[in-house]
């Protein structure tokens, strides 16, 4: 009996030391990140996106304070581990808009009423843009980036259906192999380093920041391949039918807070490569400076044909591989009219970009047709 | 109670009747002092884990595998000072904590009630079972995608999937409890004039409850862990995103420190409060012991 | 320590004051079935057989009704058509039987090396306290840690692939049969150790003829559960390194927002864990009991 008491009383002081040190840190559940307030009745939107270095733009605008200055109240959600995650939470009504990449591909097919109104990576100025994409060899691997063929028969890792499978089978074509050349083994970014060290894969194709902290861990790696525009990356400002509806205006504004950022990062990089850290806690600076230089090479908000024609080159791989169904109709979900209203009252926020090839402007109601595009777009 | 025990064998420890007359002082008072130790609670519950923990750290340090990708023990207490100074780990431990208080406070009031309807009328019973086995055959992980769906990526999701996980092995042991009341009993109480509530709340609950503590036990261990693999995979908060999180940014240290730190946490939760309690309606009220699988 | 049938017929729910109990969840609502008499005739399982089957029957039947009626979308809810469409691509596609066939090989050889490994271990720890004593309290811990917790772990061990996997359903499974092995023992009536040892058994023999045979049942019922811990922990283990199973199949639909795809992943799980236990292993258990088991009355 004593000895229970006493058990019960160890238990009760263990608890109570638990619950105070609980108590003392900040509760991280649902929590929300406001961005200040405006002079008239800001206007109140919810704004989501992925734990990834491409997508700083978002809570990096939201905290150099360009959401404000259009007068917008952006509520940041906190970030979502992958992009289905992401539109599962606009479709469910938790969140206006969501920052997402191929993911939407299946999930508009899916039934997701969604519309693209934007891009926080990507390019409108060519047809493939892949900079924050690398691969990263074993040391003893015997693959060599300059030369594609050295791939045969090694075991690369990927993660299936995503962008970096997509890339590897441009690398496939460019080198003249097939599929069955090499042996894909389905690997997630976070178990790539692993992967490579155990032996388990040859060499791993992922996107930034993994290649830079993958060389780090696994000695003897090495980053052989970066770019060299095999595939369209893509990633979309995504928001529900009804939501671009019924608020054009507030659209519009985002945009343009976002282009504002867009640029402001184009022209100060370690300046975004320190909100970087801050917003993806624990990331290193260097890591981030690294990944951030390759990023800006991507940071074009605009729409032009060649998004169409990159979306469609997508959905088109996907289809191929199975992973979604043939006919993906891009015109159904591009919404170009705001940013393009954007690109126009405020053409020094893109300056200092590549210029759109002539051919390759669009003007609302653009009806997207493969072969002009293809024409119209540098590869 | 039974003179075969109903409780596990509990052998004398080795060396309590010293077996050898004529050993020399100091081999004596070694054994003094061995006794001594095992005697106590605390040195029988740490004590395994002393060269656990060292061989953990010779691992280690003899870098047998790259530091990378595993860390030693100095280095893990290094990033638990670091999270806890920081407020972080107090933020993701209340966090997982109010999870599972959610989960196991919706777990038990579903499914104890549910348990004992079930027991009690065999018309239910017989209707549920093949359901209950269906679903607990289900992975409470393969829930998750649909749940996400439905309810993205809430509280309410992750309850859920506590909730699933913990109901199961909960009815099933107050069904089992149920069960294992004599019948002797019952129908002595009923020829005493006890009603159908007298009888339920004064011979069967009390019967069924070594069961049902066992039931709650087991029920814990399994939301627990569904709490973990929860948050790993819905995560954006709590150990168990903690811990895979920090691979993101090629930090391996974090993946030790939530397994530590869970498996202390479970351990003080299951040595000094579960197993106590478990014990306490045994010896109160327990005519037979139900053994559960992972006690 | 006699398990006639006579005594099991007679009192269905009499609880052996001087015995033990089964140990583990078991369905006595199934064991009532069985004991009405001629419990196996064909005819008799058949009749069990629909009886199981008609809940569940029920619940897809109201699963139509509801959908039916709030038509929510097919992303979020799919009706019982969608699902058996997509179960049928499945099959007529032949992916159905890769994702079975690496799944159970998987378990298969998982659940080998458990066996293998955790039974020896269990007895050792029943029948020696200084072992128990020392082992319990890292039992006790290990129940904490899920096996998706181990991943980053054992793809570093066991490098990235299927090895990791099967590390995971060992481990999953390992620390339920020891320690229903280590009960097992512990519940052999200390006369019988005594008598054994009096006669002058050998360790072996001992092992062999005693501990094994009396730890039996409870081994059994160790082993269920075990795999019950095993094929869930496959399902969350094959989210890595896997480009087949049922798990990879199900995290893959999610991907793809293929709802339809997702719920009939659950119900093959389901299925096939059903199948498995009813077919298998509750037999098993159940003539283990009946062969060696010493508790009276609840076999």
């Amino acid at each position: 009996m004593f000895r229970a008491t006493r058990h019960i009383a160890v238990a009760a002081a263990c608890s109570g030391a638990l619950l105070l040190a609980a108590c003392g840190g900040d509760s991280t559940v649902d929590d929300d990140v406001d961005g200040g307030s405006g002079g008239t009745e800001p206007t109140k939107l919810s704004a989501g996106y992925v734990s990834a270095i491409d997508q700083i733009g978002l809570p990096a605008g939201v905290e150099a304070g360009y959401f404000d200055e259009q007068n917008l109240n952006v509520k940041l959600k906190e970030p979502y581990p992958t992009g289905v995650d992401a539109l599962n939470a606009l479709q469910a009504g938790e969140v206006d808009v969501v920052q997402v990449g191929t993911p939407a591909i299946a999930a508009a097919q899916q039934g997701i009423d969604l519309v693209l109104v934007g891009n926080y990576t990507g390019s409108s100025s060519q047809l493939s843009i892949d900079e924050t994409m690398a691969v990263v060899a074993g040391g003893d691997s015997g693959i060599d980036g300059k030369d594609l063929s050295t791939l045969r028969g090694k075991r690369i890792g990927v993660s299936e259906g995503s962008i970096n499978h997509l890339y590897l089978l441009g690398l496939l074509e460019d080198a003249g192999l097939k599929a069955g050349d090499i042996e894909i083994v389905n690997t997630e970014p976070p178990d790539m380093a692993v992967a490579l060290e155990t032996g388990g894969i040859d060499a791993g194709i992922v996107w930034d920041p993994w290649p830079i902290t993958m060389t780090e861990q696994v000695d003897g790696s090495e980053e052989v391949l970066r770019g060299g525009g095999y595939i369209p990356f893509i990633g979309y400002l995504v928001t529900t039918r009804e939501y671009a509806e019924k608020n054009p205006a507030v659209i519009e504004q985002f945009l343009t807070a976002r282009a504002q950022t867009d640029q402001w990062m184009r022209e100060n990089p370690d300046d975004a490569a320190d909100s970087a850290t801050r917003w993806l806690p624990g990331t290193e600076k260097k890591v981030a400076t690294e990944a951030m230089k390759h990023n800006v090479k991507q940071l074009d908000g605009r729409f032009s044909a060649c998004n169409y024609l990159a979306l469609d080159t997508l959905a088109g791989l996907l289809a191929e591989q199975g992973n979604v169904e043939k006919g993906f109709d891009v015109n159904k979900y591009f919404q170009p009219e705001p940013i393009l209203k954007v690109m126009k009252d405020n053409p020094d926020l893109f300056a200092d970009l590549p210029p759109v090839p002539d051919a390759a402007v669009i003007e609302g109601g653009y009806t997207f047709d493969r072969d002009t595009a293809a024409e119209a777009c540098p590869s | 109670m039974a003179s075969d025990t109903a409780k596990p064998v509990r052998r004398a420890p080795a060396g309590r009747t010293p077996r050898k007359s004529g050993a020399s002082p100091g081999v004596v008072r070694a054994r003094k002092v061995w006794l001594w130790l095992t005697r106590r609670a605390a040195f029988r519950n740490l004590g395994p884990f002393v060269p656990v923990v060292a061989l953990w750290w010779l691992v280690a340090e003899m870098g047998v595998f790259d530091e990378a990708f595993f860390v030693g023990p100095p280095r893990v207490v290094e990033e638990f000072g670091d999270l806890m100074e920081k407020g972080i780990l107090p933020g993701y431990l209340t966090d997982s904590l109010t999870r599972l208080a959610y989960g196991v406070g919706f777990g038990l009031a579903i499914g104890l009630p549910m348990g004992f309807v079930v027991a009690m009328f065999a018309k239910v019973r017989r209707f549920c079972w093949p359901i209950l086995l269906f679903f607990q055959a289900v992975a409470d992980i393969a829930w998750l995608p649909i749940v996400i769906v439905w309810f993205g990526f809430s509280l309410t999701a992750v309850t859920f999937v506590i909730v699933y996980t913990i109901v199961f092995p909960l009815m099933l042991s107050v069904v089992a409890g149920v069960e294992q009341v004599p019948r002797e009993l019952l129908r002595a109480a009923r020829s005493l004039g006890a009603g159908r509530t007298r009888v339920f709340f004064e011979v069967i609950l009390p019967g069924a409850l070594p069961s049902v503590a066992g039931g709650i036990r087991t029920g814990l261990g399994y939301g627990w862990r569904a709490l973990v693999a929860a948050e790993i995979i819905v995560g954006t908060s709590g150990v168990g995103f903690m811990m895979f999180d920090a691979r993101r940014v090629g930090d391996i240290s974090q993946v030790f420190l939530g397994m530590a730190v869970l498996g202390i946490l479970w351990y003080a939760l299951d040595a000094m409060v579960l197993a106590p309690f478990e014990r306490a309606t045994v010896e109160r009220w327990g005519m037979v012991r139900s053994l559960e699988a992972d006690g | 320590m006699t398990t006639p049938r006579t005594e099991k017929q007679a009192t269905a729910a009499t609880a052996p004051s001087t015995g033990r109990p089964r140990p583990g969840g078991r369905p006595p609502g199934q064991q009532r079935k069985r004991k009405k008499g001629g419990s196996n005739t064909p005819a008799a399982r058949a009749v069990s057989a629909l009886w199981f089957l008609t809940p569940l029957a029920l619940l897809v039947v109201v699963w139509l009704v509801v959908v039916a009626i709030t038509d929510p979308p097919l992303r979020v809810f799919p009706q019982v058509g969608d699902v058996l469409s997509a179960l049928g691509d499945m099959w007529s596609s032949g992916e159905l039987f890769d994702h079975l066939g690496a799944s159970l090989r998987r378990m298969g050889i998982g659940a080998a090396i458990a066996i293998l490994t955790a039974l020896p271990f269990g007895i050792a720890l029943g029948s020696s306290a200084a072992l128990s004593a020392f082992f319990s309290p890292l039992l006790r811990f290990s129940v904490a840690l899920a096996g998706i917790a181990w991943i980053p772990v054992a793809t570093l061990w066991f490098g990235y692939g299927d090895k990791a996997v099967i590390f995971i359903v060992w481990n999953a499974m390992f620390f339920a049969i020891t320690y229903n092995a280590m009960l097992g023992v512990r519940q052999i009536p200390t006369q019988l150790l005594r008598a054994a040892r009096s006669m002058g058994t050998s360790r072996l023999r001992m092992f062999w003829e005693v501990l094994l045979p009396g730890a039996l049942p409870s081994v059994v019922t160790g082993l269920r559960v075990g795999l019950g811990y095993g094929w869930r922990g496959l399902v969350a283990a094959e989210i890595i390194a896997s480009n087949a199973g049922l798990g990879y199949a199900l995290f893959q639909a999610q991907k793809y927002f293929q709802t339809d795809v997702i719920i009939a992943s659950m119900v093959i799980i389901g299925v096939l864990w059903l199948l498995m236990d009813r077919l298998m292993l509750a037999p098993l258990e159940k003539r283990t009991v009946e062969r060696w088991g010493m508790t009276g009355g609840r076999g």
